[in-house]
């Protein structure tokens, strides 16, 4: 179903280019489920592109039902994502047009293709059936909650029976009993039609479905869960990813000695490059091993206790009962799966929500505090400098320096360039050193390395590490091994209970 | 197709489930069609209100249609019935009035020898008033009863024995009294009560008569396609029944020149026309902008499920024209009510007028405008610019399409201006081009300019002002739309200060035009009854008649400049006293020098007088002459008080000298000289001979010999007169002085006369000349031919033009021109025109009442204040001026609604940004004032190029159209003026009302709410 061979994908950029992909290989068979994980910016929604020819290989090859997409026009791409390529996205259900019921909504891609309308919709109400939305068939997409728009939005992506099916975070936006029953119906209609499903997610649960799981790190497969164990991938080249972890355990920096054996290569640190820092957290699957507390003796007096705070929206937790307490001078993460709430949480932290129940108790009163969202836009036209500024300005604040923020996070040589010239690492650090330049006492980042490559995200990482050791009390949420093993504490989250 | 289908029925659930944006688009668009309906209407509309009142203006009798038939056909009555059935069923037609009968006899005569001239006429009471006794009733051929127009006859005459007086009326309609029933003095007019019964009556049953049928033209029955039927229908019926000896009449030349007008008048509002499609076209590009983002998520979305490129653009092109279906659907409805209202107002017929305006070409062109609005809304729609900021340093397309609109109205320039002349045959493109071409050079200059403009305000803006500088710096991120937006504020602003310019210019033009006719206040000429304002009151005697009034006048003949010995072009000569030119009510600086300066280089001592005083107590002038009269005969020239030259006949005393018996107005004058011509019995002979087809007739040759003129008084004193015959000169004679002092003359006469008068000066005369005139000189010398004799001018000024002239001129002292035209031939230099000039207001009112009463009224009287007003209040220039200041407003209104759309959309896509903010604590004030800024520095940025693009427009116009308001060609030409002080107030307003419309729209978004600030909205 899919092919993929040493895949190159390089993204043109105003100073320099950057590679998503470095020499990919992946192959889904007929009917096969293939979850792939994988840290932000190690190239997962790239793959998902690649697979659906919205962007060309730069090197490597791509054969997805027998056609090489390396060869095809963008009108034969498009014909193909349109009649064999299920696409679903977490906007799956916001993408429904809402002028047409459901039932209009599902047929709407078979009727393009020509099918008759009988025909089309007699099939849309049987994917609707499928999805167990079919009651909703003539209704309108504005009328659906969540979870039933995004039902009626994967049962119109695979209502022409596609032969692969593409995923990007299916459940990006569902709670916990809805994500896994959109994982289910996928299961289920790939194993039914004997479609191939390829779903990228940070979302753990999505194990659960699948064949096979595999993590992208660096653009490149590094490893794969085999019967309830992580194993690495060795490409045709014989490149082979050590996991961070086990690199800092082994005391392994930029040198090693490799010895073989019989079926097996041992590595080892040499004497003048072994790394002396203290190790950090365990792995646990290719994830690094969460563990809630402080671990740190020498962070400051407590600033923040949360006691057993909740959110429910209706009938819906969307923030089960959480309990910790942040210090001054420390970075905490929140860490969770997707529909964990962890931005839920932040967000109240940073007074922009209420617990439904729960308290929030600041030990010397409520902190200025300053957010930093990877939704968050600029003045496209201002150059970094001048957003930073603003950034002081609309809180009244002195004009002050603020090029060190822009220094530490490596991006000092940009502050004259107008943001809208800046690739999306470097936007992401922006938004980040715009939190940062206000000077509050509590500064809140939601997800700050969502769009940076690996050794970027360790370099803001960094940056916070020694913020908060300088005093700063920062707490982010994050999937990000790079920061989590930073933290001077990490506050896992669980899903949601239904 | 049925992926077709499915985009096409896609399109119309967007449109019907969004009754909001599908209800505001279709009200933009119904606005844009509904000024389309309108805008068709207008030159029809314009074309018959010029008509209607150049109708209006003519005398009643210069409207009316007559049939006659010749007393030679003699018809009976029969024939006469059938003849008037005939007519009234060809010639019942709208815009002609009801057709009166009328028949007319011969004179006839009294008992006692008074002539009279009887007639009868249909509907008697409504063309006469009665004075004394009655209406005439019974008609019969045994008696019939008349009234009598006028008193000379009285009640109860029998002026034939069957035929009674028995009233007096005076007439009301002058329409039927043409021809032989036209009142005069020497006949007594009788008219019974219609034409049956007269025609009948048995004493006239052998007296030729005329049978006539009368009407008029009716102004306001009339629109452009009815007149120019009647201009078919008159001519055919005249055709279809002339065998019978009737005659039709109508005055077609008349009604030519008054459709050319109107002609003129429709196609001169093509410019406003032009501007108005602009402003469609921004309508069109504002509901494209307006529609585009959702749509755009809409095609998206169908993209996303495979749709491709066709079927994209069928959703695209249904979701179009289903707005511009709406549209139409509604500025249809809207513009016809418009019409309708507008056509009722102006009092015109909404049938006819609607019928002539949707003519085949006009109902193409809506529908080819209407495809061109979908069109525009499909392009606005699809297109795709590119997301990022325009780089400045590149060469664009909009570039190259400023160049292009350059290049084209460079040629447009190039190929001169629209005249009423030129309009008159066809519609000019480049009326309606010019503001075309004006917008889209704005456009494309908004998308260079605009963008640095605000990268530099936002460069300039010191960093305290931190929120106004990132503002600015992100005014045309997204480029379409912003610039879209400042491109509707500039042609805004173009367009308003043009409406502005042009208006204050159309009626500084008014005013101009007005003064240029009449100089002063008043401008008096010879009336109907040919009598000259000087004889009813001298020149000094009117500061008596109205106090404070300054009065001057003129004297105005046209000469001839010789090109050639065979060829000459005719130049009008004005003769004025140099220092009335100060008085001018209006003069330009482009007239010439100034009136002082002028008055100055024209000023030139007073003519020596000639000739020899008569005395006052001479009773005759006897010429004292040796020679034979029988073929001569002899009329001396003098001077009368009043300064008139006159010719008087002599008769000859027992001696046989001519003498002439001088009146009061002569003694004191000037004995000047003499004409010497043939007795009128020899003037007859020659006719006779030339009549009897003897071609060849002898001429007589005349010798005389003037020894001296002596006045005789009363008592028989004689005295000699001082006479010196070296200074008298002849054209026609040999003249010359014989050494005994007598005066030789030698003539050969054959049916002509001769002139012998003092010699004129040969002082060149300093002259005002126009250019042309100028031209043709040498060494500044002009010659020109007054009356046969040569003037030579010496041009001391060159003007384009003078006020009363429309052609070519030069203006001169009027002593010295008086003079030299009366030696040319007595009488010539007699000026027949008065300008007065009132000093104060009510001196001004007090002197239009005393003219407009005998015995000025007989006098042509035109008074400067009417000819403004009617100028000013011309429906055709009111109608020009609403139609601009209607585009102004709308395109003010456009303006507006681009700059709201412009914020509003602005807080939609910047959401991202405003929440960044939002989250570092900015409230939505800040925010708003972000949005406010934006928006404003945007507004202002296109202010100046639109005043620029204004008056770049207004320079145009007024070079380029060379018709004033009313369509006809503006004199003096139309010069541009500039209402600073309005301007400025209005762009303070403007600024204020974008500022106003800035801050309101940019809160027009609802605020994201808190709990949404990290997340997005779901």
């Amino acid at each position: 179903m899919i092919d993929i061979e040493d895949l190159f994908v390089l993204y043109r950029g105003p100073d320099h280019d950057v590679v998503a992909l470095r020499g990919l290989s992946l192959s889904v068979a007929s009917g096969e489920r293939v979850v792939v994980n994988g840290p932000s910016g190690s190239g997962k929604s790239t793959l998902i592109k690649a697979v659906t020819a919205e962007v060309m290989p730069g090197a490597g090859r791509v054969v997805v039902l027998g056609r090489n997409l390396g060869q095809l026009g963008p009108a034969a791409a498009r014909l193909l994502r349109r009649e064999r390529i299920g696409i679903i996205t977490q906007g799956s259900g916001r993408d429904l047009a809402p002028e047409l019921t459901c039932l209009q909504n599902v047929a709407l891609q078979a009727r393009l293709s020509g099918t008759r309308p009988a025909i089309a919709e007699a099939a849309a109400a049987v994917a609707l059936e499928q999805f167990h939305v079919g009651h909703l068939a003539r209704r309108y997409p504005s009328t659906l909650s969540g979870g039933e728009a995004q039902r009626v939005g994967v049962a119109a992506a695979l209502a022409c029976a596609p032969g692969v099916i593409v995923a990007d975070e299916p459940t990006g936006e569902l709670d916990r009993a809805n994500a896994e029953v959109v994982y289910d119906l996928l299961a289920a209609h790939a194993r039914s039609s004997g479609a191939g499903l390829l779903i990228v997610t940070h979302d753990v649960a999505a194990n659960r479905i699948a064949d096979r799981v595999i993590t992208i790190r660096d653009g490149r497969v590094s490893n794969e869960l085999f019967e309830g164990r992580s194993r690495l991938i060795v490409d045709r080249r014989g490149w082979v990813r050590l996991p961070d972890g086990d690199r800092d355990r082994a005391g392994i920096t930029d040198r090693v000695n490799a010895h073989s054996e019989d079926h097996a290569i041992t590595l080892v640190a040499p004497a003048d490059q072994r790394s002396v820092d203290s190790a950090p957290p365990g792995w646990h699957d290719g994830w690094p091993e969460i563990t809630a507390g402080q671990r740190d003796a020498s962070v400051g007096d407590e600033m923040i206790r949360v006691r057993e705070v909740s959110v429910m929206i209706g009938s819906t937790v969307v923030l089960s009962p959480l309990s910790f307490s942040v210090r001054r001078g420390a970075l905490t993460v929140l860490a969770g799966p997707s529909g964990s709430g962890k931005t839920t949480m932040l967000g109240i932290l940073g007074g922009l929500g209420v617990p439904t129940s729960g308290a929030i108790e600041f030990i010397n009163g409520p902190p200025m505090s300053s957010i930093g969202s990877s939704l968050a836009g600029f003045a496209e036209q201002a150059n970094s400098r001048d957003n930073l500024r603003l950034a002081r300005r609309v809180r009244a604040l002195e004009p002050a320096d603020v090029d060190w923020a822009l220094a530490d996070l490596g991006i000092g040589h940009l502050a004259d360039r107008p943001v809208s010239t800046l690739s999306g690492g470097e936007r992401q650090r922006l938004g980040v050193a715009r939190a940062l330049v206000t000077g509050a006492d509590l500064v809140l980042l939601d997800e700050p390395t969502s769009q940076l490559d690996e050794s970027s995200a360790a370099q803001l990482a960094g940056v916070l590490h020694r913020l908060a050791s300088h005093g700063r009390t920062i707490v982010c949420t994050s999937h990000d091994p790079a920061i989590i093993d930073l933290a001077d504490a990490v506050v896992p989250l669980i899903a949601a209970a239904i | 197709m049925t992926k077709w289908r499915v985009a096409a029925s896609y399109a119309w659930a967007r449109f019907r489930t969004r009754p909001a944006q599908a209800g505001v688009a279709a009200g933009v668009l119904g606005l844009a069609v509904a000024s389309l309906v309108i805008l068709i209407a207008l030159p029809t509309v314009a074309g018959d209100l010029l008509l209607r009142r150049t109708l209006a203006d003519l005398d009643p009798s210069q409207r009316a249609v007559s049939v006659v038939v010749a007393p030679e056909a003699q018809p009976s009555l029969a024939d006469r019935r059938a003849i008037d059935a005939g007519l009234r069923k060809r010639l019942s037609v709208p815009g002609i009035g009801p057709l009166r009968r009328m028949v007319e006899f011969r004179s006839l005569a009294m008992a006692d020898g008074t002539l009279f001239r009887l007639g009868g006429a249909e509907n008697l009471s409504t063309m006469v008033r009665l004075v004394d006794g009655r209406m005439p009733g019974v008609c019969s051929p045994a008696v019939c009863e008349i009234i009598a127009v006028g008193n000379a006859v009285p009640i109860g005459t029998r002026p034939l024995p069957d035929v009674v007086v028995v009233g007096h009326v005076s007439q009301t309609d002058p329409v039927p009294f043409t021809g032989g029933l036209l009142p005069n003095s020497a006949e007594v007019l009788l008219l019974a009560d219609g034409t049956e019964g007269i025609n009948e009556v048995a004493s006239l049953t052998l007296i030729r008569r005329v049978d006539a049928w009368v009407s008029t033209i009716a102004p306001d029955q009339v629109s452009r396609p009815t007149l120019a039927r009647l201009l078919v229908t008159l001519p055919a019926a005249a055709g279809e029944i002339s065998a019978s000896g009737v005659t039709v009449s109508a005055p077609d030349a008349l009604l030519n020149t008054a459709l050319k007008r109107a002609d003129v008048a429709g196609r001169g509002l093509a410019m406003p026309i032009g501007q108005t499609l602009v402003l469609l076209l921004a309508m069109t590009a504002l509901v494209g902008l307006g529609l585009r983002p959702r749509h755009r998520l809409a095609a998206d979305r169908l993209a996303r499920r495979g749709a491709d490129r066709s079927t994209r653009a069928v959703f695209d092109v249904t979701f179009s024209f289903l707005a511009v279906a709406a549209g139409t659907a509604l500025g249809v409805v809207a513009g016809a009510i418009a019409c309708v209202l507008m056509l009722r107002r102006q009092n015109l017929l909404v049938g006819a007028t609607l019928r002539t305006a949707w003519s085949r070409g006009a109902t193409v062109g809506f529908v080819i405008t209407l495809a061109a609005l979908w069109v525009l809304t499909t392009i606005f729609l699809r297109v795709r610019v590119s997301p990022g900021p325009i780089r400045t340093r590149r060469v664009g397309v909009s570039d190259l399409l400023f160049l292009v609109t350059i290049g084209v109205m460079a040629l447009v320039l190039a190929r001169g201006g629209a005249s009423a002349g030129n309009l008159a045959d066809r519609s000019d493109p480049a009326l309606w081009a010019i503001p075309v071409l004006t917008a889209v050079g704005l456009t494309c200059l908004v998308a260079r300019v605009v963008p640095a403009l605000v990268s530099a305000a936002s460069r300039l803006t010191p960093g305290r002002s931190l929120l106004a500088k990132v503002a600015l710096a992100d005014a045309v991120r997204r480029p379409l739309r912003p610039l879209a937006a400042a491109s509707i504020v500039t042609i805004a602003v173009a367009f308003g200060s043009f409406a502005a310019s042009y208006r204050a210019t159309l009626q500084r033009g008014a005013d101009e035009q007005a003064a240029f006719v009449v100089p002063y206040d008043f401008r008096l000429d010879v009336g109907s009854e040919l009598i000259r304002p000087n004889h009813l009151t001298p020149l000094a005697s009117w500061p008596t008649v109205v106090a404070g009034t300054v009065a001057t006048d003129v004297l105005r003949r046209g000469v001839t400049l010789r090109r050639s010995g065979t060829t000459g072009d005719t130049v009008d000569i004005l003769g004025l006293d140099p220092r009335s030119v100060t008085s001018l009510r209006s003069w330009r600086s482009d007239y010439g020098p100034s009136p002082a300066q002028l008055a100055s280089l024209l000023a030139v001592p007073a003519p020596s007088p000639v000739g020899v005083i008569i005395p006052l107590q001479a009773a005759t002038l006897r010429v004292d002459l040796v020679g034979s009269l029988v073929e001569a005969e002899v009329a001396l020239v003098l001077e009368r008080l009043d300064g008139s030259w006159h010719e008087e006949k002599t008769t000859l005393d027992p001696a046989g000298q001519p003498t002439l018996t001088l009146t009061d107005a002569d003694r004191g004058g000037r004995f000047l000289g003499l004409r010497i011509g043939q007795p009128s019995y020899t003037t007859e002979r020659i006719e006779h001979h030339v009549q009897e087809g003897n071609s060849f007739v002898p001429a007589a040759a005349v010798a005389l010999q003037i020894r001296g003129v002596v006045s005789v008084g009363v008592d028989g004193d004689q005295q000699s007169l001082p006479f010196d015959p070296r200074r008298f000169a002849s054209r026609q004679a040999v003249v010359e002085a014989q050494p005994d002092g007598s005066l030789g003359i030698a003539i050969a006469l054959q049916g002509s006369a001769a002139l012998v008068l003092p010699t004129p000066s040969d002082t060149p005369l300093p002259a005002l000349v126009d250019p042309l005139t100028a031209s043709a000189g040498v060494d500044g010398l002009v010659t020109v031919d007054l009356g046969g004799s040569p003037v030579v001018l010496r041009v001391v000024a060159v003007a384009p033009r003078f006020p009363t002239v429309s052609s070519r001129f030069v203006v001169v002292d009027q002593a010295q021109l008086r003079q030299r035209l009366d030696l040319a031939q007595p009488g010539l230099g007699e000026p027949s025109e008065v300008w007065l000039a009132a000093d104060t207001a009510a001196h001004e009112a007090s002197l239009g009442e005393t003219l407009a009463r005998p015995p000025y009224a007989a006098l042509s009287s035109q008074r400067r204040t009417t000819a403004r007003r009617a100028a000013r209040q011309d429906p055709l220039s009111r109608l020009t001026m609403n139609v601009l200041l209607g585009s102004a407003l709308l395109a003010g209104l456009l303006a507006v609604g681009s700059l709201a759309l412009n914020a509003v959309a602005d807080r939609a896509e910047d959401e991202s940004f405003h929440r960044a903010l939002a989250l570092e604590g900015a409230t939505d004030r800040v925010l708003n004032r972000l949005v406010a800024t934006r928006t404003l520095g945007l507004a202002l940025a296109a202010l100046p190029i639109g005043a620029l693009g204004g008056g770049f427009l207004v320079s145009v116009v007024v070079r380029v159209v060379q018709i004033g308001a009313t369509g006809q060609a503006a004199l003096p030409p139309l010069r541009l003026v500039v209402p600073w002080a309005l301007l400025g107030a209005g762009g303070v307003a403007l600024v204020v009302l974008l500022g106003l419309t800035a801050t309101i729209s940019a809160r027009l978004t609802r605020p994201t709410p808190p709990e949404e600030l990290l997340r997005g909205r779901p």
